[in-house]
């Protein structure tokens, strides 16, 4: 049995925007957490609730205010802390990542932290083949510009990017916005393999309850810059009214849950596939046929 | 009457045909329908938009809107007053620092008075329920109000056609629900033909018809009933269906014979409860 320790832990950690002005806003408000190593993290709140700082903050892009951010054991809060080390440890996949490419090719793109991490070519090679066969693409496409890429393509090329890092974190702020149903499901997929693989930490920021119930294991939920919630998954979909209170919307299916059970059908509120509520519904159906 | 019709579309960026991603698409819109557009990344989707509100020319075929074709240039001041165009990220979409004059801009262009600017100002910040915002500065609304205030700026124009490639894709489920209620609104109580491109199936439902495109070419066309109750067909082109359609689709592989053309929550919920109390 192997012990489990913390990867990422908070305590007391604030953060305030432009303080002392009229625009102040008090983005996390005394976070208290602790993520263990190789947990997949669904991260939920509505917009404004503190996700984003919280995702900024895991590899230093962001300092706190007050308190203590401890990753992988040390110390980032510390002043004397190299912050540097801290960007190849945490990998940040941000919102919209396509606008950050910036190279001539793929290849260099993807190359860009590796290169910084001061690895010799052959290393960076090998890291940047891994990289982009593991997103999915073709390794023909390393030699072409990033702006000649689909959207789809230059998203997939983004996170090739920090994943070459191999880092042991990886945080990724709302990788799916824009990309159609199957290229979601696929990119999640690759990165739930990655997970179990390479024993990677994954905080995986969404407004989608739909995708944090495929994949995530845990689930924190976020408001007015608190953690008002931080649970197990099949235990969150019973908290239906207070998500909804709080400007989230759960998945349709959980509503017909919802509304069934109110109408008399007894149902599990802990489920929250499709084929696994069609059979407990199929029960209440067939049940009362007999 | 067909406010949009489109014979034998095809379309290459390269001007290759062998790189071409419209493939052959015809298409009639009635004027104040509401379409949705919907198929995978690179289906040609944003393409065909792009095609409609004539910021892009066909290779082969016409496009006519309103009965000009999108080629006669000459007719091109008219076009853009017909069609206004609303793209996925709200920041690339605001020109001024206020919202007023945000939306001002197109009209001051077009060489409007002063006096009945400022009534169309306030009509469209209206539509779009934000005239309390119309001295406020535009870097500090959400994704969700930006995108308003976008379309107020293009309502000002009174455009009869609005094209949206994807406008929710930036915001959050609030944000989002509140601009498909405003889509709604401006459909139905003023009677703008709007075509929404989306990959929100959730949204989709709310058209009167859905074209499905995959691989540059109109595969599926009609009432969202219609269109996801090929449950199959679409899970086969790697889209999705909305969720109280699939359940439904899932509990009828057991032989229940429930209706298919379930689209929404409430439709599941009544559906299986009447069963479920015929059956007591």
């Amino acid at each position: 049995m192997k012990i489990m320790k913390n990867i990422i832990e908070f305590k007391n950690v604030s953060y305030i925007y432009m303080p002392g002005t009229p625009f102040e806003k008090v983005a996390l408000n005394n976070i208290n957490l602790e993520i263990q190593k190789n947990e997949f993290v669904g991260v939920m709140g509505h917009t404004g609730s503190g996700k984003t700082t919280f995702a900024q903050m895991l590899n230093g892009i962001l300092k706190p205010a007050s308190g203590t951010v401890i990753i992988d054991e040390v110390d980032i809060t510390n002043k004397n802390t190299k912050t540097k080390d801290l960007c190849f440890k945490v990998g940040l996949v941000m919102q919209f990542p396509e606008y950050q490419l910036f190279e001539e090719t793929v290849h260099k793109d993807i190359s860009f932290g590796p290169k910084n991490m001061g690895l010799n070519d052959i290393q960076i090679n090998l890291r940047v083949e891994r990289a982009i066969k593991f997103v999915g693409l073709d390794e023909k496409i390393l030699s072409k510009s990033p702006f000649e890429l689909s959207g789809g393509q230059k998203r997939r090329v983004a996170i090739a990017g920090v994943i070459a890092m191999e880092p042991k974190i990886l945080v990724l702020d709302e990788p799916t916005a824009g990309l159609d149903p199957l290229a979601r499901d696929e990119i999640l997929n690759q990165i739930k393999f990655l997970k179990d693989e390479t024993q990677t930490t994954v905080i995986f920021v969404s407004h989608s309850m739909e995708e944090i119930s495929k994949f995530c294991e845990k689930v924190i939920v976020m408001n007015n810059g608190k953690i008002v919630l931080n649970e197990k998954l099949q235990d969150i979909f019973s908290k239906t009214e207070f998500l909804e209170s709080i400007g989230l919307s759960v998945p349709q299916i959980t509503k017909i849950v919802n509304g069934l059970k109110k109408n008399g059908m007894n149902l599990n509120n802990k489920i929250y596939e499709i084929p696994q509520i069609a059979q407990e519904i199929k029960k209440n159906l067939k049940k009362s046929e007999g | 009457m067909n406010i949009i019709e489109v014979k034998n579309l095809r379309f290459s960026y390269s001007k290759d045909e062998k790189d071409e991603v419209i493939k052959g698409i015809d298409l009639n819109i009635e004027h104040g329908e509401f379409i949705s557009i919907i198929g995978r990344n690179g289906s040609g989707k944003s393409t065909l938009a792009g095609l409609l509100s004539a910021l892009i020319m066909p290779d082969h075929g016409e496009i006519y809107i309103n009965g000009i074709n999108t080629k006669d240039e000459s007719k091109n001041f008219d076009l853009r007053q017909t069609i206004g165009v609303i793209f996925q990220n709200p920041d690339n979409q605001l020109v001024s620092t206020i919202v007023e004059d945000d939306v001002a801009f197109a009209l001051e262009n077009l060489g409007v008075e002063p006096k009945e600017m400022e009534n169309r100002i306030a009509c469209a910040l209206k539509s779009v329920d934000m005239l309390d915002y119309l001295k406020h500065s535009t870097h500090m609304l959400s994704g969700g109000q930006k995108q308003k205030i976008a379309i107020a700026g293009i309502l000002a124009m009174n455009p009869s056609i609005l094209v949206m490639d994807e406008p929710t894709a930036m915001l959050d489920p609030i944000g989002r629900k509140n601009l498909i209620e405003t889509i709604k609104k401006l459909n139905e109580k003023e009677n703008k033909t709007i075509i929404l491109v989306t990959h929100h199936m959730s949204e989709a439902i709310y058209a009167k018809r859905i074209f499905v495109l995959n691989e540059g070419k109109k595969i599926i066309e009609g009432t969202p009933k219609e269109v996801f109750s090929n449950v199959e067909k679409i899970k086969k082109i790697g889209l999705d269906v909305p969720q109280p359609t699939e359940l439904i689709h899932e509990l009828n592989k057991y032989e229940f014979n429930l209706k298919c053309d379930i689209l929404t929550v409430e439709e599941c919920v009544n559906e299986l409860t009447k069963i479920f109390k015929e059956n007591k």
